[in-house]
């Protein structure tokens, strides 16, 4: 298992991936700035991603999902600019209408 | 020399890039500067897209810098110097938020990395990846194509019935067009500017900052202590009369005489009465707990699980008036905090709480 002498399955590149999920996760759980949380949400996609490319990949395997992983991983970034896009467009509104990006201020809503 | 020989390029390649893109991703975790957050993950997603290339993807790794890096993430830097006042460039979490979050956070990691190591089809590399050349990592071709409906890398499936699935990406490519259309044309009317609003909030916000409240009284202090120690002694006992009973089930003897001489008054009783009343009393500690971090609803709470277990008691086989005695009784020192927070000198405990 030697990482620089010999090559690299599809293991290693899912332990990245769970890195940055796990990194995503717990960065949206606890940034209290909007734009903090949306940053977490990249990093989830991303870490989706890695895997959904590594499980197409075939360098790592003889037996792969093909051409899926590559396009569900072009589908992904697709929806995460229009997720960022949406959510960013929220989070300006809510900076507008009550000067602060505080995410614990947001409980207008709550009962 | 042995050991620069027996380097595997590609493999190092993986490491730098990996390294490159965890290590960032935690440092997006550990700095509490957002316009750092924002640096740190441009250099974790271009990482990415280099373990996009070196996977074979080399389509994905290139959209990945054109739409991730140079767009999404542009938008994001945009939104923070939208927002960028002094008060919001830092803001710090708590301790305990943070120590929730690592718990969590090493929870999920370490299964995901169980389970990623655990295959043994993912644990062996390629064996046979000099048959491979470079132009099977040139996919933007049948990616193109399958977006439009055909899938050329699935030619030569074999099986009948998978190659009826393989006709390729044309609707959903087609849906998400309409989706970016959409949601184009909602995030610009809904990130519309309007002055107005923001100067109104400023006075709004003035308003709702936290309030001072003043000390407890130690007679509400007296009456929340005690009413702990209490409750936790009941509950205690009631779980100590449930598990001697269950015991005494199955051995004759060893128990104390006090349980004894109680046993015959409670004999009537339903065997599910003394934990859920041990539970009840637990609730009780909890919502005394609650009055003490200054919410209105721990009273309230305290008030249902009275009336809670005064309901078990009377359900329970016993005579009613147990449950009667037990309800007036029990209620009197409730009605007592309650007295207590309402009085004294103006703003009441009462008053200041949430």
């Amino acid at each position: 298992m030697n990482p620089i002498t010999e090559p690299v399955t599809v293991s290693h590149f899912l332990a990245v991936g769970a890195v940055l999920f796990v990194c995503g996760a717990v960065c949206m759980a606890t940034k209290r700035n909007a734009l903090g949380v949306l940053m977490g949400i990249e990093l989830v996609l991303n870490g989706a991603n890695l895997n959904f490319v590594a499980f197409g990949s075939k360098f790592l395997r003889s037996t792969t999902i093909g051409l899926d992983g590559e396009l569900m991983a072009l589908f992904v970034i697709v929806l995460a600019a229009a997720e960022a896009a949406v959510a960013l467009a929220i989070a300006l509104n809510f900076y507008n209408n009550h000067t602060t990006i505080d995410v614990d201020h947001a409980d207008e809503l709550r009962g | 020399m042995m050991l620069l020989a027996a380097i595997n390029p590609h493999s190092l390649a993986f490491l730098l890039f990996a390294l490159l893109a965890c290590g960032f991703a935690i440092a997006v975790v550990m700095t509490s500067n957002i316009v750092r957050m924002a640096f740190y993950l441009t250099l974790s997603l271009g990482a990415t897209s280099g373990l996009f290339f070196l996977a074979g993807a080399e389509f994905v790794g290139a959209m990945q810098l054109l739409i991730y890096v140079g767009g999404t993430l542009v938008l994001l830097i945009f939104g923070v110097m939208l927002t960028a006042q002094a008060r919001f460039i830092s803001m710090k979490t708590s301790g305990a938020e943070w120590v929730m979050a690592a718990g969590v956070g090493s929870a999920l990691l370490l299964l995901l990395l169980y389970a990623g190591f655990s295959v043994e089809s993912w644990n062996k590399p390629r064996a046979d990846l000099s048959s491979l050349s470079i132009f099977d990592a040139r996919t933007s071709t049948p990616i193109g194509l399958a977006l439009s409906g055909v899938r050329v890398d699935q030619l030569d499936e074999p099986s009948e019935q998978l190659r009826r699935g393989m006709s390729g990406y044309l609707f959903p490519f087609v849906i998400i067009s309409m989706h970016l259309l959409v949601v184009l044309i909602g995030a610009g009317y809904m990130a519309r500017t309007k002055r107005f609003a923001g100067r109104l909030a400023v006075e709004q916000l003035a308003v709702v900052a936290p309030r001072a409240r003043g000390p407890r009284s130690s007679a509400i202090m007296g009456g929340i202590v005690s009413g702990v120690f209490v409750n936790m002694l009941l509950a205690v006992l009631c779980f100590g009369y449930w598990l001697s009973a269950a015991a005494k089930a199955e051995e004759q003897g060893g128990m104390s005489k006090l349980l004894g001489q109680v046993a015959p008054y409670l004999q009537s009783a339903a065997d599910w009465l003394c934990p859920v009343l041990g539970l009840l009393f637990l609730a009780n500690v909890l919502m005394l707990l609650v009055v003490y971090g200054w919410q209105k609803w721990g009273v309230v709470g305290l008030v249902l699980v009275t009336i809670l277990q005064a309901l078990a008691i009377g359900n329970s086989g016993l005579h009613p008036a147990v449950a009667w005695v037990f309800l007036v009784i029990a209620m009197a020192p409730v009605a007592l905090l309650i007295v207590l927070l309402c009085s004294g000198p103006r703003p009441t405990v009462w008053e200041q709480m949430d």
